[in-house]
């Protein structure tokens, strides 16, 4: 209860947003609109006041309100629906690295390894509420002697979540860039020098890049590109980019990009004065969900949640395989704007695709079966609805300076 | 020189005189000692096996080559080719008498039309290189059995001898830095190895040994662990993948690569029984090389479930499912029903199968898996000229 409390206080002592509120209700329509953007970028904080107001307003001004509530609790859906990055902290004064990274490990929900050899390594150094590749990109530098290596795959052998590693080698020798709870890393230089005897030598210069953000944030596309190459002498080596990668809701994405230059760096040239390019991660502009707690064998029973709202019929285990029956407010389908079901352990992790049948467009009834992990038990079924509307980007423009080729 | 050297112009088939140096025939005379050496036959065996043991390692490696082609036809799985006679004509007819010699059928293909001449007293491998440098084709095997020339002679390093004709497809140099990690270079080939004859039992799997490989500084370049890459699915075709060292500083070539191929050939089959009781779990047999584990049997109705898995390499050339039978105490077999459902693998094979009674048997007793249990294996040696690194 603090919370509300506290926010309804501080909405009450806030008088600037009594006079924004009141601006709304100017005959300029442009100071109108201003009110409405300040107001609306000013988040769930003012709503208790935009809501007192409402209640008492007449007419347009009310219709402003309202639509200016709408406003904020959408941004408040898609923010959540971006994640919110986990924030760690850390005061080591020659501490072993090992427990500086299990101190980073207890505060992140990102898995972390470090190799044995490097675990009882002393380390100094403070930071406080940084996003943990941040804080990890810190460690690092500040330790010098290992590097940060992202998994290849995100998931391990056994189905878990792949852990970044941090190995032996020399940092100052990466090529990394940390934005936040993004990093994109160049990883490796590859260089091809085949002859087939026919008296032609095929050159290839391959660099890989990798990139991976915090579980928390989820989006639900990721456009890679290398966008320019300067080799030593100022020219261009060429790129030939490579397509984008579309990533799958609510999953922890890490990826990685190949990319062949046209070109092979000419005689003498040992590096790459600067390689540049851009991340873009794609989010929903709008998110809703609904849930039912333990459906197994119920019916009847509605969930909220606006336009992902829906009403179970029945939900049953049939021979191992559970069959779901219900109807959905809005239109069944997958990523692009439709509505998607899921069905989640005790844990909250997914079990697994729902198969889905479904017809008509608007409320539809639909039929779910799936067969759950051994000894998986179902604690929820829910439905989400992403909406792209437009998608909002994050761009990420990184540049690697001095870039080792040979 | 020793005189007696002089004696292999005409000694084919006639044994090494006692003061005959084998040793000193092949460092001189490299392969050709090597083919006629192996022309002699067994007579020449033994001075092989003394020139095997030879601290000189060329010589121990031309003499263990020409001992390995003696011990192909020694046991019956090569028939030996008599070495090509001088002809000048057609190339259609001498490519049709040099794969004669080796017992193969040939169809000309993409063979040119032109006139060759062909020397006496080559071996068919070098016979049949001979003709693909001089017409620019290729020779390689059909599908049914025979040979025909198909595409450009491959351009790169090539050895040919006996009955092994081998060619380089590519030489790559690698180099991966793995900034903060360092640099790991290694250099990759890429050939294939093709067998000129039919062997009289089926090759169930192959391996390929870098016996030597060094750059023109002489470093050793062989990497440590696994064997190369070797497909032999496409026998008499062998492609390979090899590994290899980078080369030392300042070096561009490799002066020498020497392989050994392994063939591991079907020999003996054999069965194994597993006696059935009432309760069949986890039991565990194994002959040669093959390991075989009953899992479990299981009554489902009137059918019989058997759940077998057995472990060996080229697993698909030594057995197959119908090779996995109950029978009852006098013998009777059951019926399989249907296809066994599980994996299938060249090294582990898998089953679930199903058995049912034909009417006139008796309780399952045994269940037995015949299959090869035996393999010879035929090594094929092989090395190829220097050549130069990209």
């Amino acid at each position: 209860m603090i919370g509300p409390l506290l926010a309804l206080g501080l909405a009450l002592q806030d008088p600037e947003i009594g006079r924004l509120l009141d601006r709304l209700e100017d005959d300029s329509v442009e100071a109108r609109d201003g009110a409405f953007r300040e107001l609306a970028a000013r988040g769930t904080g003012a709503l208790v006041e935009i809501r007192r107001r409402a209640a008492s307003a007449q007419g347009e001004f009310r219709i402003r309100l309202e639509g200016l509530v709408r406003e904020i609790e959408r941004r408040a859906r898609a923010e959540a629906a971006q994640g919110t990055p986990s924030r760690v902290s850390l005061k080591a004064d020659r501490r072993p690295l090992r427990d500086a990274v299990e101190e980073i490990r207890r505060q992140s929900p990102l898995a972390i390894e470090i190799e044995e050899a490097a675990g009882d390594d002393p380390v100094t150094l403070e930071f406080r509420e940084l996003p943990v590749f941040e804080a990890l990109d810190r460690l690092c530098r500040a330790h010098g002697k290992v590097v940060l290596r992202l998994p290849w795959h995100v998931k391990d052998r056994a189905g878990g979540r792949s852990p970044v590693r941090l190995l032996r080698g020399t940092d100052a020798e990466t090529r990394r860039h940390v934005d936040g709870a993004v990093v994109v890393d160049l990883r490796e230089v590859r260089r091809l020098d085949a002859s087939d005897f026919q008296g032609k030598t095929e050159r290839d210069l391959e660099l890989v890049f990798q990139a991976a953000w915090e579980p928390s944030l989820r989006p639900t596309a990721v456009r890679f590109s290398v966008t320019s190459i300067e080799d030593e002498r100022g020219g261009s080596p060429g790129v030939k980019p490579r397509g984008s990668l579309e990533g799958e809701w609510d999953r922890a994405l890490n990826l990685h990009y190949p990319f062949h230059l046209a070109t092979i760096p000419p005689p003498g040239a040992d590096s790459f004065r600067k390689v540049s390019g851009l991340l873009e991660l794609r989010f929903p502009s709008d998110v809703f969900e609904a849930r039912i707690e333990n459906p197994v064998g119920r019916s009847g029973v509605r969930a909220e949640g606006g336009e992902a709202s829906f009403t179970l019929k029945s939900f049953a285990l049939d021979q191992g395989v559970y069959r779901v029956s219900l109807e959905s407010d809005g239109p069944p389908g997958g990523l692009d704007g439709g509505l998607r079901f899921e069905a989640r352990d005790t844990r909250g992790r997914p079990l697994g695709r729902l198969g889905l049948r479904a017809s008509g467009r608007g409320p539809a009834d639909v039929t779910l079966s799936f067969r759950p992990p051994e000894g998986a038990e179902v604690a929820e079924l829910r439905a989400i609805l992403l909406k792209e509307d437009p998608p909002v980007v994050r761009r990420i423009p990184w540049t690697f300076r001095d870039v080792p080729v040979r | 020189m020793r005189a007696s050297i002089l004696l292999l112009a005409a000694g084919l088939g006639a044994a090494p005189q006692e003061s005959e140096d084998v040793p000193a025939l092949l460092r001189r005379e490299g392969w050709k000692a090597v083919r006629d050496l192996v022309a002699r036959g067994e007579t020449a065996r033994p001075a092989l096996e003394a020139a095997a043991a030879s601290d000189d390692a060329d010589v121990a490696f031309l003499a263990a080559a020409a001992r390995a082609e003696l011990e192909l036809y020694a046991r019956g799985d090569l028939r030996p080719a008599p070495p090509s006679v001088a002809f000048e004509g057609p190339a259609a007819e001498a490519a049709a008498e040099i794969f004669r010699r080796a017992g193969l059928a040939f169809e000309p293909g993409e063979l040119p039309v032109r006139r060759v001449a062909v020397p006496a007293g080559l071996g068919v491998a070098e016979a049949v290189d001979r003709l693909a440098r001089d017409l620019d084709t290729e020779f390689v095997a059909a599908p049914e059995g025979g040979w025909t020339a198909e595409g450009k002679c491959r351009r790169g390093p090539r050895f040919a001898s006996g009955r092994v004709l081998a060619s380089l497809a590519s030489v790559t140099r690698y180099s991966g830095r793995e900034l903060g990690r360092g640099v790991d270079r290694s250099i990759a080939l890429q050939g294939e190895i093709r067998l000129v004859g039919r062997l009289a039992r089926p090759v169930l799997f192959g391996d390929l040994r870098v016996l030597e490989v060094r750059d023109d500084f002489g470093a050793d370049l062989r990497e440590d662990g696994e064997l190369p890459e070797l497909g032999v699915s496409e026998y008499p075709a062998a492609g390979f993948n090899v590994s290899l060292r980078p080369l030392s500083a300042g070096a561009s070539r490799i002066r020498r690569l020497r392989l050994r191929l392994d063939l591991a050939l079907a020999g003996r089959r054999g069965e194994i029984v597993f006696p059935l009781g009432p309760e069949n779990r986890d039991v565990k047999k194994a002959a040669e090389d093959l390991t075989a584990v009953l899992d479990r049997t299981s009554w489902e109705g009137a059918e019989y479930r058997v759940v077998i898995s057995v472990r060996g390499r080229g697993l698909r050339r030594r057995m197959g499912e119908d090779d996995v039978r109950v029978l009852d105490a006098a013998g009777k077999a059951w019926t399989r029903e249907g296809s066994p459902t599980g994996g299938t693998g060249d090294e582990e094979v898998s089953w679930t199968m199903v058995f049912r009674n034909p009417g006139d048997a008796g309780e399952p007793a045994r269940l037995v898996c015949l299959a090869v249990v035996e393999t010879v294996v035929h090594s094929l040696l092989l090395e190829f000229p220097e050549f130069e690194v990209p």
